[in-house]
């Protein structure tokens, strides 16, 4: 059955400014089916939670963590009937930590054990942040993604302390 | 005396065609709890494609996993594509349609075949076997691969469609679709089949949508989530085809859904054959890319692919990002395991489809 | 007088060993098992095997060469000696009922008047040796397939033993050649009985964990179930045994239900192969139909359908008789 989802994306938009107005977030529309949203460490939780109260919220897709200067950028991709909704957060690379929202959405466990594993982000309150994609000897503080970690650096830190067993 | 046992499910099983590492703990054949480990072929792909150029990516993209290899390369060709804000001609897009259908069409198959394995059922797995390969031969007429076609390119596709293969890939549809009804009637009919998969692996809606599963899994309990009719892209939103759902939300139901989508394919790839137009295939497309970043979505064979692409303006991407669909229902996969015979731990986790290469990317250098 | 003697005995080893003795019935098995696996590869749509020797009839006997060629490795922590002795007692207990079932005419090599139950109890003691295999292996896996084993034996034992001793009561005798020289005076067993004859095939699928009811070697699900330590020349017994018992189940439907080597009048090895054949036949075409079941669903299966109706067959035969 072809469900006819014609609500143009505007209108999301305006739901969606109305709702987060308390919440000092910038929303802005790239093109159809795309909506981007700037918030705060200080409130990204509570933009998350409401938009998944929102009606038509189908499903969380995933967390992506990309490295800008010195910050890392957690866009976190949340897709509506209407649009697929990105809410971007500015982290300090030496950061607290970010809490977690798998109390929100028990399906982001893994996301966040793969940008703690790739990243070196920390994630308060996480049910269990076991290594998920690194191996068992992988060598402590080496983020594999960072644009510090080049592949001669990682190499070379995991040679140095080949004979501690 | 109840005693614990603990059971690790791979890296090295023969139920797995990839490694992964389940560690059950299993107490008098019922499975208490589960933890999963991934990183077993893991490649360094996102950390690889910031070192090469956007169009030399789409040949790393490609080579993820080799089964949904299409569709991964689509979803990254269509982000770069967004960047550029060109418009692909619709010859190009038409033949995308096509290709992905048929990759749909040969993963469903070869699922059907190792799920048949996992129950014990060879001779379905012989049969499902022969008939891919009918169509993995109509892939080879046109692209030249069995698998990692090569098709993409940024701004459309490097091949085209020649007129003369339309009546065999007409008649091979034929054949396929035949088989497929046959399969299901097989499927309906067999008490045995019914007896290792009805209410086995059940996912409830309310749970399936807050552990975000996706693809046919989700869409055999009852939530009509497709990629292909929400986001519209290449030719979808000029063919029209049913999103197939089954509300049974156990293994039984995901073996129906994938069956009942293979006739839909072909219905699809009959359609753009029949209203195929007359364009170029390829636009031409400068070497750099302007700043921007998109997310890319598309509809592999096992669920939602997803794919975010930043750009800083030079040659080389700053950032590459791929979910892929088996990581999505990893979490839903555990939720089902828990209070699982042991003897129906293989089709659990064959139900789900299971594509481990694309799960894990990212970086294990030495 | 003496020489009477010594042609007789010479003549008697050389049937024990050769014809329809140990080297006879090893290479007979062998030829049945091409036999199933070529039927089970049409049914799928495939070749089977087709290299070794004209249509790849040598292919069994080129897997225990193989296997014998193989590294032979004991694991640690299992208990040598059973472990090594296993397999050796497994064949043996394998091929010393063949020798009680007529092959070339009505009356076998070994025959006496409760052979039957020699057979039966031989038969048994299979999966019982096997369980052992797989507990000495000490093996996550073999341990369950060990269980498995023992459990599947609590569902087809009973009926199994039902199933065979029913001629019996139709024939009044115990003794395997005398049930087939019955047969060749009336009419062969499995039109008289045939419930019988259907329970016997479902239960010595079972005794021989083939599909449908493999679930102790579930390749998918346990890597190999109980013999999954066993490597090299064990390994090469456990499949010669498995060879073996294939005849035997085949051989023992031939010979109870079937009639044997006797048709009409006339008792001759040949007619015995051709039953055979279509004993496989059944076999394999049970093999490729069908899907696994699980352990729990073939324990109620089998107390619930099994059971019931071999005791039927066993209360009409009374009536009847």
């Amino acid at each position: 059955m072809l469900k006819k989802r014609a609500v143009p994306v505007e209108g999301l938009a305006n739901r969606i400014n109305e709702l987060l107005k308390s919440l000092a977030c910038q929303v802005y529309v790239q093109r159809n089916r795309r909506i981007w949203i700037n918030a705060s460490l200080k409130h990204f939780k509570d933009v998350l939670s409401k938009l998944i109260g929102e009606e038509n919220f189908l499903y969380f897709s995933t967390i992506t963590a990309v490295e800008v200067q010195s910050e890392y950028e957690l866009i976190y991709h949340l897709t509506f009937a209407e649009a697929l909704i990105s809410v971007k957060v500015k982290v300090d690379q030496n950061n607290a930590g970010l809490p977690t929202i798998t109390d929100l959405i028990p399906g982001a466990t893994l996301y966040e054990r793969e940008i703690h594993d790739m990243f070196g982000i920390k994630i308060n309150n996480h049910p269990d942040l076991s290594p998920l994609l690194l191996p068992d000897d992988w060598k402590k503080n080496v983020y594999p993604l960072r644009k510090w970690w080049t592949k001669t650096r990682i190499a070379k830190a995991m040679e140095s302390h080949e004979d501690r067993d | 005396m109840k005693t614990e046992i603990r059971i690790p499910f791979g890296p090295q099983h023969p139920d797995l065609e990839e490694p992964i590492n389940f560690m059950f703990e299993v107490e008098e054949e019922y499975v208490k709890k589960v933890s999963v480990r991934l990183g077993y072929i893991h490649r360094g792909i996102e950390k690889l494609a910031e070192e090469r150029s956007f169009l030399k990516n789409i040949y790393l993209v490609e080579r993820i996993c080799g089964i949904c290899s299409f569709a991964h390369s689509t979803c990254y060709v269509q982000a770069v594509e967004e960047l550029l804000e060109i418009e692909v001609p619709r010859r190009a897009r038409f033949i995308r349609t096509i290709i992905a259908e048929m990759e749909r069409i040969q993963n469903h198959y070869l699922w059907l075949a190792f799920t048949a394995k996992a129950m014990g059922f060879d001779t379905l797995f012989m049969y499902s076997m022969r008939d891919r390969d009918h169509i993995l031969k109509i892939l080879e007429l046109i692209t030249g691969k069995r698998v990692n076609y090569g098709l993409n390119t940024i701004g459309g596709v490097r091949r085209d469609l020649p007129e003369e293969l339309q009546p065999e890939i007409f008649s091979k549809l034929i054949y396929l679709k035949k088989r497929a009804k046959k399969y299901k009637e097989l499927c309906e009919s067999d008490p045995l089949i019914q007896k290792r998969t009805k209410n086995i692996g059940i996912l409830k809606p309310k749970d399936a949508r807050k552990l975000s599963a996706v693809g046919p899994t989700i869409r055999a309990s009852g939530i009509d989530d497709d990629v292909r009719s929400i986001e519209k892209y290449a030719a979808y939103d000029e063919i029209s085809f049913n999103v197939i759902t089954y509300k049974g939300c156990d293994v039984f139901s995901r073996i129906l859904v994938r069956i009942d989508e293979i006739p839909e394919s072909a219905k699809i790839i009959e359609n753009a054959l029949h209203n195929m137009p007359d364009t170029p295939t390829q636009v031409k497309t400068p070497k750099e890319i302007p700043k921007g970043e998109t997310v890319s979505k598309v509809e592999a064979p096992r669920g939602e692919n997803l794919h975010f692409l930043k750009s800083n303006g030079t040659e080389k991407p700053e950032r590459l990002k791929i979910r892929a669909p088996t990581l999505a229902n990893l979490t839903a996969l555990c939720k089902m395991l828990e209070g699982a015979n042991i003897a129906d731990i293989p089709v659990i986790i064959a139900g789900i489809d299971p594509c481990i290469a694309c799960a894990e990317r990212m970086i294990f250098l030495k | 007088m003496e020489l009477k003697i010594l042609l007789e005995s010479v003549i008697a080893l050389l049937e024990l060993f050769l014809f329809p003795g140990f080297l006879f019935l090893i290479f007979f098995s062998f030829f049945i098992e091409w036999l199933d696996r070529k039927m089970v590869a049409k049914f799928q749509n495939r070749y089977g095997p087709l290299h070794v020797g004209p249509k790849g009839i040598l292919q069994p006997f080129a897997d225990i060469l193989k296997l014998l060629s193989k590294e032979d490795i004991t694991p640690e922590s299992a208990n040598e000696i059973p472990f090594k002795l296993t397999p050796l007692l497994l064949f043996s207990f394998a091929l010393t009922p063949l020798f009680c079932i007529p092959i070339i005419s009505n009356s076998a090599l070994i025959t006496f008047p409760t052979d039957l139950v020699i057979v039966i109890f031989l038969m048994s003691c299979i999966p019982v040796l096997s369980f052992i295999a797989a507990w000495v292996s000490t093996n996550r896996f073999s341990t369950i397939g060990g269980t498995r084993l023992a459990l599947q034996m609590f569902g087809y034992e009973i009926p199994l033993v039902l199933a065979l001793v029913s001629p019996t009561i139709t024939t009044q005798t115990f003794s395997i050649s005398k049930i087939v020289e019955w047969q060749m005076g009336n009419l062969w067993l499995f039109l008289i009985q045939p419930i019988g004859f259907a329970i016997a095939i479902i239960c010595l699928l079972a005794h021989l964990q083939r599909l449908p009811f493999d679930m102790p070697e579930a390749e998918t699900e346990l890597v190999g179930g109980w013999l999954v330590e066993f490597s090299g020349k064990k390994l090469a017994l456990i499949k010669l045994t498995k060879s073996l018992e294939l005849t035997l189940a085949a051989s023992l439907i031939t010979s109870l239900y079937l009639g044997g080597p006797s048709f009409l009048v006339i008792s001759h090895p040949v007619i015995y192969f051709l039953k055979i054949i279509v004993c496989v036949f059944i076999f394999a075409n049970l093999k490729a139909l069908f899907a696994r079941f699980r352990i729990d669903q073939f324990l109620v299966g089998a107390w619930k359908y099994l059971i019931p109706l071999a005791i039927l067959q066993i209360a009409m035969t009374q009536i009847l008789s």
